[in-house]
C-alpha cells in the first residue's frame, strides 16, 4: 500500500474501485468454475454408473446362460462385454484409474473364461451328437443283421442286443438323472460281458460283426465318458466364471462407492473454495473502505474543519504538518500558505474593508451553501452511475453462467419463436433430435412431434397463453435417425426487455427409462416362456373383472386347466421339449377363446382362463370342448408326434364364491374332479364337490386327534397253515371309530393319512400296538406266531423304521424280530430307489420278514421278488374269488406257487371263502391261507378265542 | 500492514485451491491397457509341449497385445471348431492341422496374404511347405508352426542285446522282426485304441510301394480302395500281423500308456509314431536319453525306385473371419512366425519348426535326422485323417482297426471300404 502513497487522488480512487471489481470478478469466476466442476463430476458419475449397471447386466445374463445354454444369450453377452470394455477404455478418468484398470482386466479374464465356457458347451454338444451318431449306427447295424442270422448265432446276437439296450438305457437314465464318473463301472462291466460273448462266437463273419459291434459300443461308452470329463471341465470353468464374476461385482461396488466419495469430495471442495473467496471478499471490502477513508476523506474533513475555523476568523491556525506528498499534501501546504496570506491581507483589509466584511461573510456563507448543494447532487449522481454499472456487471455474469449451464446441460434446451421455428438449441438438444447445428433456424419445434404435431403444438400454445408454461410428462417425438423417442417436455413463455415473446423449452429423453420400465413390467406380469400373463397379472385381472362384474351385474367364469401327462413328457424327453410343448399348448388354448377372455399361465402346466360377461353357459361348454379337442391333437415336436390332454375345472362368480381365493379353490377342485373322472374332460364346480372337500378336510382334522382320543383300534385276521390247519400268523388291520360318523373305512381314511403325512404317526402306533400284542400272544399261545403289519410307501420314503428304531423296540419287548412281518405293495418296488432297497435289505439283515401284498394285480414281476429278498407272497383275492377246478385262475395260482417256491418264497392266499377254494389251494401247493372261511378280522380278545380253538381242533373246526 | 500480509497469504492460498479443484477437468487421459488376443488350441495333455514357452516369449516382447491361450481337449477339438465357427463369436486365433481339415473350414477363415507379403514370410518358410500347408484356393490362410514326422522309435537296449541295427531296407526290416520274434520279444508295438495310430502303417506302406500321386488320388476319391496297390498294402501289412510281429489286440491298448510302455519296458522293440513321441520317452517319468536309451529310424524303403516321401501332420494357426481382434491376431501371427518363437515351440514339441531359418545345430538328434530326411524327400504328405475328408477318414480308420483283428479278411474289408467310401465321397 505504500506504493500508492504518492499517487494522485484520482488514482487512489481508481485503484480502490479496480480492486473492488477484481474481487467481484474473482467471486464470479470461482462460482462458474465450481458449477462447471460439479456438472462435470455429475456427468462422470452418470457414465460410471451406466458402465457399472452394464457390467451387472452382463453378469446376470451369464448366469442366465449357464442355466439355459442358449447360444443367442451367448451372443448377447459377447456384445455386452465388448461394449462395456470399449466404454471402460474410453473412460476419461484420472478418477479411479487403478480400479478401472483392474475392472478392465477382470472383464477381459471374464470374457476369456466365458469364451472357453461357450466353446466347451459347443464341444459338449458336438460330443453328444457324435455319441448319438455312434448309437444310431450301432442300432442300424443291429437292425440290419437281426433276422439274417440263424439259431445259436441269432441267440448270441440277441444277448448282445440285450447288453447294448442296457448300456443305452443306463446312459439315457444317467443323462436324465445326472451322473458322475463313478457310473462308468456299470458300463465297463456290461462291455466285459459282451466281450465274453465275443470269445464264444464261431465263424469269421459273426466274429467280424461282433468285433465291429464291440468296437462301436466301446466308442459309444468312451464318448459318454468324454462327456462326463467335459462336464467336469465345464463345471470348473463355471466355477472360475462365478469367481471372476464375484470379483467384478466387488470391484464394481468399490468403484461405485469410491467415485461417489470422490465426487462428494470434489463438490465439497468447490463449495468450500467458493465460500472462502466470498468470505475473503467480505473482509477485504471494509478494509478497502477504511483505507479510502483514512487516505482521502479524513484529510478532507480536517481541511473542512480548518476552513470552518478560518471562516470563524481564526486565521492563526495551521494545517497539521503533513509528510504526504500527494494532492492532499499539496492542498495542505497551499492551505497553510493561504491562511498566512489571508492573515496578512486581513490586517490590511480590516481597516479598509470593515464595511465590506459583513457582506463578504454573507457572500462566503452563500458560496459555501451552494458548494455543499453541488457536492450533494454530485454524490447522488455518482452513486447512481455506480449502481447501474454494478447491475450491468451482474447481468453479464448471470448471462455467462446461464450460457455455461445451457451448453453443458444433459437436458435438451431450445428457444423458439411463437411460430415454432428454432432460434437456438444446446448440444444435448441437437444430439437428442439429430439437429444439424449449422441449420438450426430451419427446424420447427412442431415437426419434432411424432404424432399429430399440430394438435400438440396448439395445446402447447394454449397452455402458454393461459398459464405462461406448459409441461408434458411423456410425449413421443422424432429422435435422431428418425427413431421414436419418449420425452419429458417443459416450456415457458419468456418476454424480453422490449416485450418480444419467445418459447423456452427443456426436453428430457426418457426412452431408456420407459423401456426398462416396460421390460420390468413385462417380467413382473408375463410368463417368460409362453408370453401369457403370469399368476400376478392373472390375480389383478381377476380382481379387475370381479369389480367389473359387480358393476355390470354380470357373471364371470373362471376355468382352471391342467395338462394331462405333461409331467411324463417333461421327465422323459427333457425340459426343452416340455417347454416347447407348453408354448404350443398355450397358443392353442388362446386360439380357442375370445379376444376379451384372459388366458394366464400360473406355473408348470397350469393355466387359467377368465371369461367375463357369461350370462348363459351353453357357450362355455363349446369353449371347453374346443380347448380339450385342440389340446388332444398331436403336437409335432422333435420330428415326432406327442399326445397330451387337458382337464378343465369351471366355476362362476358370483354364484360359486365371492373371493378370488375361493374361486380359485373351486376351480381347482373341479379340475381335480375332471381328472378323477378320467381326464380329457371338464367339470363344473358343484356344492357336492365343496361338501366333499370339506368332509375331507374334516376327516384329516379329526384323524389328527384319533390316536390321542383312542379312536383307532387294531383288528386281527388269522392266517392258517394249510397243511396243519393251525393259526400261525395274523394280519393286523386298522379300524377307526369316529365319534360322529361311526366306522370310517380304511380305504377312505388311509389315503388321507398318506396325503397329510399323518400316516407316519399312525404307522408307528400300529407297529407298536402289533408288537405288544405279538409279545403277549407269543408267550401265551404260540412262540412262533407272527403278526404282520402293512407299511405304506410314504413310510418308506420318510425312512420311518430308522427314525423309530423298530428293531430296538422289538428288543425292548424281548421279542425276536421274527415275530413281525412287514407287508408291502408292488408299487413300492417299482420305484426301486436305493434308499428303499436299503431299508428292505436292513429288514432282511435284522431278521424281519417281508411279505408282498396283493400279488398278481399289478406288474407282478418275479424279478422284483428275487431282487428285493421277499419272504412271502400274498396272492390277491381277485384270483381266489374265481378259483374253480379247471379255471385259468387255478393254473395261475399253481404257476405263481411253483415259481415262488423256486425262488424260496412262501405263498399266502388272500380272500379264501369256500372249502373248494381251500382244497384247490392245497392241491396247488399253496402254503398259507387267509379269509372269511377262517374268520373275518376281529378285535384282539376275540382273536385269542380263535387261537385257543385252533390249538385244540385245527382248521376244520375253525371253518365250521 | 499486518492485515495486508494476511490478505496476500489468503489470495495465494485461494489461487492454489482453485487450481487444485480445476485439475481433474483438465487432465483427461484415457486408461491404457494391452488388448488381448485369444488363442484356442489343442496342445493339451501329452501334446502340450512348447506352447507355454511361445506364449511367454510373445507376452514379454509385445507392448500392444497380450496373447491369452485357452487350452481345450484334443479329440473334441476336431468337431467342435465347426460349431463354434458357425455360431459366431470365435476367438482371434485357432490352432489347427494343415490339409483336409483346414480345407473343410476354409469358408469361415480370413486370408492372411497381406501380412504374408508385408512381413515377407516367404523368406521364413520353404515354398513346398507353404504350398502344402498354407495355401487353399490360391490364398494363404494358415501359419505353420511345427512340422511333425512319423518314423520308428526303438529300444536301443533290446536292439543291442540281439546285436541288431536299425534296418534300411524292407528285407532288413523283416529280418530284424524275425530275429526279435525268435528271441521272444514283440517286434512292433501298436496301440490303436484311439484308432488313428493304425493309419501310419497304411500310409507308409502305401507310400513305399506306390507313387505319391496315386495316394493323393486315393485321398481325393479319384481312385477307389479296391485298387491293386491298396490291396497290396493290406497284403504286406497282413503278413506282418500273421507272422506275429505285432502285439496282441492292438485295439485294446493306447498308443502312449499301452504301446510306448511296451517299448519302454523292453517287452516290445519298436513303435511307429510321430515326433511328439520324443516328449513321452524323455519326460520325468521315463527319463530316457536320445541315442542312449532309444533311437529313431525312418520307415524303410520297399520299392527302391520310388522317390522318398515324408509323412506327418503340420500344426499351425488360422484366423476366423469373425475374429473380434483381427489386427491383434495378425500381429501375433507375424511374431509367431519369427525364428526365436518357432524355436521355442519346436523345442517343447519334439517336432521341427516350420521356419526354415532355424538352424540344424539348434535341434536335437532326432530332429536333425528328421530334417535330413525331409530335405531328401521329394514330397511331404499329411497323414491319412488329415489328407482325406473326415467322413471318409472315419470309415478308413474303422476299417484299419477291424483289419488289425481280422487280417485274413482283408479282401472283404477292402471291398466294403471301397463301397462305403465311394458313397461318402459322393456325399461330402
Amino acid at each position: 500500500m505504500k506504493l500508492f502513497a504518492n499517487r494522485k487522488f484520482q488514482h487512489k480512487v481508481g485503484i480502490s474501485f479496480a480492486l473492488m471489481i477484481v474481487l467481484i470478478a474473482i467471486n464470479a469466476g470461482v462460482a462458474i468454475i465450481a458449477a462447471m466442476t460439479v456438472a462435470n463430476q455429475l456427468e462422470r458419475q452418470q457414465k460410471i454408473e451406466h458402465v457399472i449397471r452394464q457390467v451387472e447386466r452382463t453378469r446376470l445374463t451369464v448366469s442366465h446362460y449357464i442355466n439355459r445354454q442358449d447360444r443367442k444369450l451367448a451372443d448377447q453377452i459377447f456384445s455386452l462385454i465388448n461394449s462395456t470394455d470399449q466404454q471402460l477404455k474410453q473412460f476419461p478418468s484420472s478418477l479411479q484409474a487403478h480400479n478401472l484398470q483392474l475392472l478392465i482386466s477382470q472383464l477381459s479374464d471374464f470374457r476369456i473364461e466365458f469364451q472357453k465356457y461357450v466353446v466347451q458347451a459347443d464341444q459338449k454338444s458336438a460330443l453328444k451328437s457324435v455319441s448319438a451318431n455312434i448309437g444310431n449306427n450301432l442300432q442300424n447295424q443291429l437292425e440290419q443283421e437281426t433276422g439274417a442270422l440263424e439259431g445259436a448265432d441269432q441267440a448270441i446276437l440277441d444277448d448282445v442286443i440285450y447288453h447294448i439296450l442296457r448300456i443305452q438305457g443306463y446312459i439315457l437314465k444317467l443323462q436324465l438323472l445326472g451322473y458322475s464318473i463313478h457310473n462308468i463301472g456299470f458300463l465297463k462291466a456290461e462291455l466285459e460281458q459282451m466281450k465274453a460273448l465275443f470269445s464264444n462266437t464261431q465263424g469269421l463273419g459273426l466274429q467280424r460283426l461282433m468285433f465291429r459291434i464291440l468296437r462301436d459300443t466301446r466308442e459309444y461308452i468312451s464318448s459318454f465318458e468324454a462327456q462326463l470329463k467335459y462336464d467336469q471341465i465345464s463345471r470348473s470353468t463355471e466355477a472360475r466364471l462365478f469367481e471372476i464374476s464375484a470379483n467384478i461385482q466387488t470391484d464394481g461396488d468399490r468403484i461405485d462407492q469410491a467415485v461417489d466419495q470422490e465426487i462428494r469430495h470434489h463438490i465439497i471442495v468447490s463449495a468450500l473454495i467458493t465460500a472462502f473467496v466470498f468470505i475473503v471478499t467480505l473482509f477485504t471490502a471494509p478494509l478497502l473502505a477504511r483505507y479510502l477513508s483514512r487516505e482521502i476523506i479524513k484529510p478532507l474533513h480536517q481541511l473542512a474543519d480548518l476552513t470552518q475555523k478560518i471562516a470563524a476568523g481564526q486565521l492563526d491556525i495551521q494545517a497539521a504538518p503533513n509528510s504526504i506528498d500527494d494532492d492532499i499534501g499539496e492542498l495542505y501546504r497551499n492551505f497553510n500558505a493561504m491562511t498566512l496570506s489571508l492573515k496578512h491581507s486581513q490586517h490590511q483589509l480590516l481597516k479598509k474593508n470593515h464595511a465590506l466584511q459583513e457582506a463578504h461573510v454573507a457572500l462566503e456563507h452563500r458560496v459555501e451553501l451552494r458548494t455543499h448543494e453541488l457536492a450533494l447532487s454530485n454524490a447522488s449522481l455518482q452513486s447512481e452511475i455506480d449502481s447501474r454499472k454494478r447491475s450491468e456487471r451482474e447481468i453479464r455474469t448471470s448471462e455467462e453462467k446461464f450460457r455455461v449451464m445451457f451448453e453443458l446441460s444433459p437436458l435438451g434446451m431450445a428457444r423458439c419463436k411463437l411460430d415454432g421455428s428454432l432460434l437456438e438449441a444446446n448440444h444435448a438438444m441437437q444430439d437428442m433430435f439429430g439437429l444439424n447445428p449449422n441449420q438450426l433456424r430451419e427446424y420447427r419445434l412442431m415437426d419434432l412431434y411424432h404424432h399429430e404435431p399440430d394438435k400438440y403444438w396448439n395445446t402447447l400454445l394454449s397452455h402458454l397463453d393461459r398459464a405462461g408454461q406448459y409441461s408434458a410428462k411423456e410425449i413421443q417425438m422424432v429422435g435422431k435417425e428418425k427413431t421414436e423417442i419418449t420425452v419429458r417436455h417443459n416450456s415457458v413463455l419468456v418476454s424480453d426487455s422490449v416485450g418480444k415473446k419467445t418459447i423456452w423449452s427443456i426436453f428430457e429423453d426418457i426412452s431408456e427409462q420407459k423401456r426398462s420400465e416396460e421390460v420390468i413390467w413385462q417380467h413382473a406380469n408375463f410368463d417368460e416362456l409362453t408370453g401369457l400373463p403370469n399368476r400376478r397379472m392373472f390375480q389383478s385381472s381377476l380382481d379387475h373383472e370381479i369389480k367389473n362384474s359387480n358393476r355390470n351385474h354380470s357373471r364371470l367364469c373362471l376355468m382352471f386347466l391342467d395338462l394331462d401327462k405333461f409331467k411324463e413328457v417333461n421327465d422323459s424327453l427333457g425340459h426343452d421339449t416340455g417347454d416347447e410343448l407348453l408354448v404350443q399348448a398355450a397358443k392353442r388354448i388362446t386360439q380357442c377363446v375370445r379376444e376379451s377372455d384372459i388366458v394366464a399361465r400360473l406355473g408348470g402346466d397350469e393355466f387359467t382362463i377368465i371369461l367375463p360377461g357369461q350370462d348363459k353357459n351353453h357357450n362355455l361348454e363349446t369353449v371347453a370342448n374346443k380347448i380339450i379337442k385342440s389340446v388332444a391333437e398331436p403336437f409335432y415336436l422333435n420330428d415326432g408326434a406327442l399326445y397330451i390332454g387337458t382337464s378343465i375345472g369351471i366355476t362362476f362368480y358370483p354364484d360359486d364364491a365371492s373371493t378370488i381365493e375361493h374361486l380359485m379353490s373351486n376351480a381347482d377342485q373341479a379340475m381335480y374332479q375332471a381328472k378323477a373322472d378320467g381326464r380329457g374332460r371338464y367339470c363344473y364346480f358343484t356344492r357336492s364337490l365343496q361338501a366333499e372337500s370339506q368332509k375331507k378336510l374334516r376327516l384329516i382334522r379329526d384323524l389328527r386327534g384319533a390316536i390321542k382320543h383312542q379312536q383307532l383300534q387294531l383288528y386281527y385276521q388269522p392266517i392258517v397253515e394249510l397243511n396243519r390247519g393251525e393259526i400261525i400268523k395274523a394280519e393286523a388291520l386298522l379300524r377307526w371309530q369316529h365319534p360322529d360318523l361311526g366306522y370310517v373305512s380304511p380305504s377312505e381314511f388311509i389315503p388321507l393319512a398318506e396325503e397329510s403325512g399323518l400316516i407316519l404317526d399312525i404307522g408307528s402306533w400300529v407297529f407298536k400296538q402289533a408288537a405288544i400284542q405279538a409279545q403277549q400272544w407269543c408267550s401265551q399261545y404260540n412262540n412262533d406266531l407272527q403278526v404282520s403289519v402293512n407299511k405304506s410307501p410314504a413310510q418308506f420314503h420318510a425312512n420311518q423304521a430308522e427314525k423309530d428304531d423298530w428293531v430296538g423296540h422289538l428288543a425292548e419287548l424281548g421279542l425276536g424280530s421274527h415275530a413281525i412281518v412287514i407287508e408291502i405293495t408292488e408299487s413300492l418296488l417299482l420305484e426301486a430307489s436305493d434308499n428303499i432297497k436299503q431299508q428292505l435289505l436292513d429288514y432282511r439283515d435284522t431278521g424281519i420278514q417281508v411279505s408282498m401284498d396283493d400279488f398278481g394285480t399289478g406288474y407282478s414281476s418275479l424279478a422284483y421278488l428275487n431282487r428285493f429278498h421277499i419272504d412271502y407272497l400274498k396272492i390277491d383275492q381277485a384270483f381266489i374269488k374265481n378259483l374253480a377246478p379247471g379255471s385259468s385262475e387255478q393254473a395261475l395260482c399253481e404257476a405263481m406257487t411253483v415259481m415262488a417256491h423256486k425262488l424260496g418264497i412262501r405263498v399266502i392266499a388272500e380272500g379264501v371263502e369256500t372249502l373248494t377254494q381251500q382244497e384247490l389251494l392245497i392241491a396247488a401247493g399253496c402254503d398259507y391261507a387267509q379269509g372269511y372261511l377262517y374268520s373275518k378280522p376281529v378285535p384282539s380278545h376275540e382273536f385269542e378265542g380263535l387261537l385257543e380253538q385252533s390249538k385244540t381242533t385245527g382248521l376244520k373246526t375253525i371253518s365250521s | 500492514m499486518n492485515s495486508i500480509k494476511t490478505q496476500t497469504i489468503i489470495w495465494v492460498l485461494a489461487t492454489m485451491m482453485l487450481s487444485a479443484c480445476d485439475q481433474p477437468i483438465s487432465s483427461q487421459e484415457p486408461v491404457a491397457a494391452r488388448e488381448s488376443v485369444t488363442l484356442l488350441h489343442y496342445f493339451s495333455d501329452s501334446l502340450s509341449g512348447g506352447l507355454a514357452e511361445m506364449t511367454q516369449l510373445f507376452n514379454r516382447n509385445n507392448q500392444h497385445y497380450e496373447l491369452k491361450p485357452i487350452s481345450l481337449d484334443h479329440e473334441a477339438f476336431k468337431s467342435s471348431i465347426r460349431d463354434t465357427l458357425k455360431q459366431g463369436n470365435p476367438p482371434d486365433l485357432y490352432s489347427y492341422w494343415a490339409g483336409a481339415r483346414t480345407a473343410s473350414i476354409i469358408d469361415d477363415l480370413a486370408p492372411i496374404d497381406d501380412i504374408w507379403q508385408q512381413a515377407e514370410l516367404d523368406k521364413l518358410f520353404s515354398s513346398t511347405l507353404t504350398a502344402a500347408s498354407s495355401e487353399y484356393g490360391g490364398k494363404k490362410y494358415f501359419l505353420p508352426l511345427i512340422q511333425h514326422y512319423v518314423g520308428f522309435y526303438y529300444n536301443r537296449a533290446v536292439f543291442a542285446s540281439l546285436n541288431l541295427s536299425p534296418p534300411q531296407t524292407w528285407p532288413e526290416f523283416l529280418q530284424v522282426c524275425a530275429q526279435l520274434k525268435q528271441a521272444g520279444i514283440t517286434p512292433i508295438a501298436l496301440g490303436a485304441r484311439e484308432k488313428w495310430p493304425a493309419q501310419f502303417w497304411f500310409d507308409l506302406i502305401l507310400l513305399r510301394i506306390a507313387p505319391y500321386e496315386l495316394r493323393h488320388q486315393l485321398m481325393q476319391g479319384e481312385i477307389s480302395y479296391d485298387h491293386p496297390k491298396v490291396e497290396q498294402t493290406f497284403q504286406i501289412w497282413a503278413k506282418l500281423i500273421q507272422e506275429g510281429y505285432f502285439n496282441e489286440a492292438p485295439h485294446e491298448i493306447s498308443w502312449d500308456t499301452g504301446a510306448n510302455e511296451l517299448v519302454y519296458q523292453g517287452k516290445a522293440a519298436m513303435t511307429l509314431m510321430g515326433t511328439w513321441n520324443t516328449a513321452f520317452f524323455t519326460n520325468e517319468t521315463h527319463n530316457w536319453v536320445v541315442a542312449e536309451d532309444f533311437g529313431f529310424f525312418v520307415f524303410p524303403k520297399i520299392d527302391p525306385d520310388l522317390p522318398t516321401v515324408s509323412l506327418g501332420p503340420i500344426d499351425g494357426l488360422v484366423i476366423p473371419k469373425q475374429a473380434p481382434n483381427p489386427e491383434g491376431a495378425k500381429d501375433a501371427l507375424v511374431f509367431l512366425a519369427r525364428q526365436d518363437t518357432q524355436q521355442a515351440i519346436s523345442k517343447g514339441s519334439g517336432a521341427l519348426a516350420a521356419n526354415s531359418q532355424v538352424s540344424t545345430d539348434y535341434y536335437g538328434l532326432i530332429q536333425q535326422q528328421v530334417r535330413d530326411e525331409i530335405d531328401k524327400s521329394a514330397f511331404f504328405a499329411f497323414n491319412y485323417d488329415l489328407s482325406t475328408p473326415s467322413q471318409v477318414a472315419h470309415l478308413g480308420l474303422n476299417a484299419f482297426t477291424e483289419f488289425l483283428a481280422f487280417p485274413e479278411a482283408y479282401r472283404e474289408i477292402i471291398k466294403k471300404l471301397a463301397m462305403d467310401t465311394q458313397k461318402a465321397f459322393k456325399d461330402s
